[in-house]
């Protein structure tokens, strides 16, 4: 129980007076129940700036510009209940510094026994605060990050998960921390994590790397990885920070650019060939008008005998069949052999290539596609470019004729019957081809498409025949319509690019 | 209205033209197709004068004998209608054959303002040149 003293008794060497030194150490004030302040420590001058004799007599919670974290009423119902409050609070030093501290009230009573007012010590600690306040800022920024951030030890052990990191991979903060990363890995990039951390303790940062992860529920997603290391106050590395973003959204962009890329190049193909269509029609037009008119008046001359001027007439009907011939070798001259470049290929890969291509059109039309090629089917000579625009069309072709069909399924099959050349199909579930259709399947400038060239089919003969091989349709077993083409094998030594 | 309208020093050439309109007159870019009609015109009776461009035509010919114009439309400076509503504005009536080798439904409006006889899709049959011609050369 502390009395208030005066600075008469300080001089006495009473273990009260003790106490009265070791408060001076401290912050400490007394205050009397209407909170005017009676006893204003040396520790305090020291902590606010405000001398005794400018404290004293004021009252406390205004000097200080107090502010409570919780009510003021509530503070003194615990302070009468308990005896005793602490907690932080904020004040203001007398050059209007703001001050956190940590504050401790004791509810005294005189010798009689009555309450006599309130004992307050406090300790600065603002630095502290200030620290946990940017600790709190750095969380939230890491909390709120879209990317997954993680913590992990040198031993790859998860130390920190924020909550994009929930979201990406499926694992909640308390079932992840203090297991290995490894959770996270496809099996077939286990090496990656040896890797990174070597080099995370050689001080080097990882940075964008392009690779695959594992959810909680196995499914795989692309993802870029940044990690780099972690120190401690010395400069010790222990540990390290991933941010791992998610690339589903980036890749599918760049499939669609890459397929919308196919679709264009396809349409100006096609485009061309259609000028290249006007262009011949006109042309042709001249010779055979010519010849109409030649063979008109050949016929009147051989009605009325002049046989002479008949031949004159047919000479030059000839004349003009050879001009339209001309202009017919001049068509065939714009597919020359000269332009596919024939390289060893890798069939799946073509396949593949064409399929992600059409990913649009085939989930779109929710088309499952089955692609069973034979192991013993090793690179074939091909354009890639071109064969791939074969498969691409073939694909296409089978989705749109499936448009009515309950079952959607394309089976693309490869295999090595005749000696020296892979045949590839590609077979649909649709109504199959009527005998009309069949007969004028690959002629050009025939089609069943409302607003169709029908020069697709004919120009993916003519690639294939370019390639040694040969395109026709037969009829799916199952129902539907199978087309099938044949490429030459590569030669056995020959390497693929 | 009696045969001889207009203005009266019309009325003279109006007259001397209708004693000598009797040449057909091709106007075509295109060789063969304007020496097989002429080969065809004169095997059939008839005087036949050809032209390789609007502005050979206008340059060389005697308007005021022909009988009938065979205009292919499809010409590199000046095309067959436009060389027609020329003719047309210079007040000039002979009857008008338009071939083309695509007859787009602009062309054939066109061709009906400006008074076209027949737009016959090239290569032009035999019944429908001799029909014209027969009927303008007669």
């Amino acid at each position: 129980m502390i009395t208030t003293a005066t600075a008469a008794d300080r001089a006495d060497r009473s273990p009260d007076l003790n106490l009265m030194s070791a408060l001076d150490v401290a912050c400490a004030m007394f205050r009397d129940l209407d909170g005017t302040i009676r006893f204003w420590s040396v520790g305090a001058e020291r902590l606010y700036g405000w001398s005794p004799r400018e404290a004293v007599g004021r009252r406390c919670h205004d000097l200080l510009a107090t502010r409570f974290p919780q009510p003021l009423e509530a503070i003194q119902a615990r302070l009468l209940r308990d005896g005793e409050w602490h907690g932080e609070l904020y004040n203001q030093s007398r050059d209007l510094r703001p001050l956190t501290v940590a504050s401790h009230w004791a509810l005294q009573r005189g010798a009689d026994g009555r309450l006599s007012g309130v004992l307050e010590i406090n300790h600065d600690v603002s630095f502290q605060a200030e620290g946990m306040a940017a600790m709190r800022r750095l969380a939230a920024i890491v909390e709120s990050s879209n990317d997954a951030i993680i913590g992990k030890t040198l031993d790859g052990i998860v130390t920190a998960w924020n909550r994009a990191a929930e979201v990406l991979f499926g694992w909640r903060a308390e079932e992840i921390i203090g297991k290995p990363l490894m959770l996270l890995f496809p099996p077939d990039r286990v090496a990656e994590e040896a890797d990174i951390i070597a080099r995370i303790r050689r001080g080097e940062r990882v940075d964008r790397y392009p690779t695959v992860r594992r959810r909680k529920d196995g499914s795989e997603v692309p993802v870029s990885v940044t990690v780099s290391p972690i120190r401690d106050a010395a400069g010790n590395i222990i540990g390290a920070s991933k941010i791992v973003h998610d690339l589903s959204a980036e890749e599918a962009g760049a499939r669609h650019l890459r397929e919308a890329q196919a679709e264009l190049a396809h349409v100006q193909r096609l485009t061309e060939l259609g000028q290249l269509v006007s262009a011949l029609v006109h042309e042709v037009n001249q010779p055979l008008a010519a010849i109409g008119n030649y063979a008109s008046a050949g016929r009147r001359l051989l009605g009325t005998g002049q046989t002479a001027g008949a031949n004159v007439a047919l000479q030059k009907i000839t004349e003009q069949t050879e001009r339209a011939h001309q202009i017919i070798q001049r068509l065939r001259g714009f597919v020359r052999k000269g332009d596919s470049e024939q390289r060893p290929e890798l069939l799946a890969t073509m396949v593949q290539d064409a399929v992600a291509l059409a990913q649009m059109s085939l989930r779109q039309e929710q088309v499952t596609i089955e692609t069973r090629l034979a192991p013993e089917v090793g690179p074939v000579a091909a354009d890639r470019v071109q064969v791939q625009q074969v498969l691409f069309n073939l694909i296409r072709n089978a989705v749109e004729a499936m448009g009515q069909s309950d079952r959607r399924q394309i089976t693309i099959t490869a295999a090595t019957d005749d000696p020296g050349m892979v045949e590839i199909s590609i077979a649909d579930t649709g109504p199959g081809l009527s005998p009309t259709v069949r007969a004028n399947l690959f002629r050009p400038f025939v089609t069943t498409k409302a607003g169709g060239l029908g020069v697709g089919l004919s120009v993916c003969r003519s690639i294939v025949e370019m390639h040694g091989g040969r395109l026709w349709a037969e009829d799916n077993p199952g129902g539907g319509t199978v087309f099938r083409f044949t490429l030459r094998q590569a030669p056995a030594s020959a390497e693929v690019a | 209205m009696g045969l001889f309208t207009g203005r009266p020093d019309k009325i003279l050439d109006q007259l001397m033209t209708e004693q000598r309109a009797r040449v057909i007159a091709v106007v075509d870019d295109d060789e063969a197709v304007r020496d097989s009609l002429a080969f065809l015109l004169s095997v059939s009776g008839h005087d036949v004068a050809a032209y390789g461009s609007a502005a050979e035509f206008l340059e060389q010919c005697d308007l005021n004998g022909v009988a009938g114009l065979i205009l292919d439309h499809h010409m590199p400076k000046q095309t067959g209608l436009e060389l027609l509503a020329r003719l047309r504005q210079d007040g000039r009536t002979m009857p008008v054959l338009l071939v083309t080798g695509s007859p787009s439904q602009d062309v054939v409006e066109r061709a009906g303002v400006l008074g076209v006889d027949q737009v016959l899709e090239k290569p032009v049959s035999d019944q429908g040149l001799m029909d014209f011609v027969d009927r303008v050369a007669a």
